[in-house]
């Protein structure tokens, strides 16, 4: 009897143990992909509704995220605007940020008139040209698989998001959801143009087919989302009602004003991002200096729960990726502007410290400079 | 104990003072009066001045907005005095008043009448009638600030759709002799 009791003992125990599920180890942080269109084609397949969004459907978030501001060590670190508009277009909710911006804009045209080179040089850096370092960057993000297979987030100016919506629209009028898991379609996002002139056009993949009797002809690309790829959307894919850090207009107000305008750096930063544990790293890249639009007011989603901001990182080096596609290097360029701005701020012999710039208004900072 | 003490220090805080239940109510008129000074430079709006007066008027709405509220929130506590007021007399001087009168002598214009005469009640109407200017003048302050933002906007929009340099804009010297 005992031993029938052992051997049924042993037989359990080989087969709960062959029960056991392996996993794959996780090393360090799993960075997300970010995508943006740049001249040319891009094909993305668009995912639907993951994670918290899951059940309300929504799979585009807008956000208006400020760039330019940086922790007292030099790291970049992103956060949502706090502007809200008001269907008037008044602003019931200020953002110092946006002022500043606005400002410095401001001095830059009235020293363009006035034929103030010096002037438009310096202040051309902070907030003209391709890439400014105070920029506002208006954009929908969306969770996409791109033609190579990999998953990120692709950020899609307001225009491009209006083009998309007509191709989807005319899509589900046949009865097509172009975000399901077994009927999906990539879109060919064609990106011409510069600046306030940037067109998008969006179209559905389509493959030529030959026919019998008939010849070659267009087919739509149907892509379902498979085992593989679903399982790897719990860590590839981003919580798009989580991808920026969303601080309120006092804070935001915290930060300009204890900031240093020529390196952006604030010590409200360290304490409002690196000591509540608010968010490593910069999300996203830095933002275009082209024709920032912003959807009617009621068109878009925006998500206002704060949140720690997600990594943008490098490509893994095997994955391939496609020559439209540009994969964000924020912390690269951070790090590169860090390295950079120290001489800047050596060589101006104000030595506009975060300190010393924390007692004085912007407009009194400019005129230190000779630019007010 | 001087005047002097009680009186704002600001030149531009307008107290509404305290009636009945309501609280008094403080309002602060700085950026409402810059704005409104600086309502004749939308005319000559352009790039250069365009994000400063933009952020002045703004800023002015918002404290319109947040003191309308005010006044609105005032002027529901000046309807419950009034309603106070109102009960107090009817049901006691008023009472006995019509104390030994014939029934016909309760009468609608007599109420009234009667109402008039009290001092409680006729404050809290004036206090109303106050209010009710207040607010009508701030929404009239609000609906100018949303139409002159509104015409910077067309302005600015008009600007940077032209093609024009924007030096064209501006006179900062005179003609440039050869």
């Amino acid at each position: 009897m005992k031993d029938l009791i052992k051997q049924i003992a042993d037989h359990k125990t080989r087969r709960n143990g062959m029960s056991v599920k392996i996993g794959k180890a996780k090393y360090g942080f799993t960075s997300k992909k970010y995508f943006k269109l740049k001249d040319g084609d891009s094909k993305f397949r668009i995912l639907p509704p993951l994670g918290d969004n899951a059940e309300t459907g929504v799979w585009s978030v807008f956000y208006r995220v400020h760039y330019g501001y940086k922790n007292t060590k030099g790291k970049l670190r992103v956060f949502q605007s706090s502007l809200v508009k008001n269907k008037k277009g008044m602003v019931e909710v200020p953002d110092a940020a946006v002022q500043r911006v606005a400002d410095l804009k401001a001095k830059l045209e009235a020293a363009k008139a006035a034929g103030q080179k010096e002037m438009v040089e310096r202040l051309g850096k902070l907030v003209s040209g391709q890439k400014p370092m105070y920029n506002v960057d208006s954009n929908h993000y969306m969770n996409v698989v791109d033609d190579q297979g990999n998953i990120g987030v692709l950020k899609l100016r307001h225009r491009a998001k209006q083009a998309l919506d007509v191709q989807i629209k005319k899509l589900r009028e046949k009865g097509i959801d172009p975000l399901s898991v077994d009927n999906g379609r990539f879109f060919v996002f064609t990106r011409t143009g510069s600046g306030l002139d940037t067109t998008f056009n969006v179209e559905i993949l389509k493959k030529d087919i030959e026919v019998a009797g008939v010849g070659m002809v267009q087919q739509e690309v149907v892509h379902k989302l498979s085992e593989e790829l679903i399982s790897r959307l719990s860590d590839e894919a981003a919580n798009l009602s989580k991808l920026f850090k969303a601080l309120t207009a006092e804070q935001i107000q915290s930060i300009v004003d204890r900031s240093d305008l020529l390196t952006g750096q604030s010590p409200a930063i360290d304490e409002l991002f690196d000591t509540q544990g608010g968010g490593d790293d910069s999300s996203g890249d830095e933002g275009d200096a082209e024709g920032d639009e912003e959807p009617a007011s009621g068109t878009a989603t925006t998500a206002a729960a704060a949140a720690p901001t997600q990594a943008a990182q490098t490509a893994p080096p095997a994955q391939a990726t496609p020559v439209a596609i540009v994969e964000t290097k924020a912390e690269a360029k951070a790090a590169t502007q860090a390295t950079a701005t120290p001489a800047a701020t050596t060589s101006n012999p104000l030595q506009t410290t975060a300190e010393s710039v924390a007692g004085i208004s912007d407009a009194d900072f400019l005129k230190s400079l000779g630019l007010g | 104990m001087s005047d002097q003490q009680d009186a704002p220090k600001s030149s531009s805080l307008m107290v509404l003072p305290a009636f009945g239940k309501a609280p008094e109510l403080k309002i602060e008129m700085a950026n409402i009066r810059t704005a409104e000074n600086r309502l004749i430079e939308a005319k000559t709006v352009n790039p250069i001045t365009y994000a400063d007066l933009e952020h002045t008027f703004n800023e002015s709405y918002r404290d319109l907005k947040r003191y309308l509220s005010s006044i609105g929130y005032a002027i529901t506590m000046a309807q419950k005095s009034i309603e106070d007021a109102k009960a107090d007399v009817i049901l006691g001087s008023y009472a006995e008043f019509l104390a030994g009168k014939p029934k016909s002598h309760d009468t609608l214009d007599m109420r009234n009448a009667y109402l008039t005469r009290d001092p409680a009640y006729t404050a809290a109407l004036e206090r109303l009638a106050q209010l009710k200017a207040l607010e009508s003048n701030f929404d009239g302050k609000i609906k100018v600030m949303e139409n002159v933002c509104r015409y910077m906007r067309k302005q600015m929009d008009l600007i940077l759709r032209s093609g024009m340099s924007n030096a064209d804009y501006y006179v900062t010297q005179g003609i440039k002799k050869k």
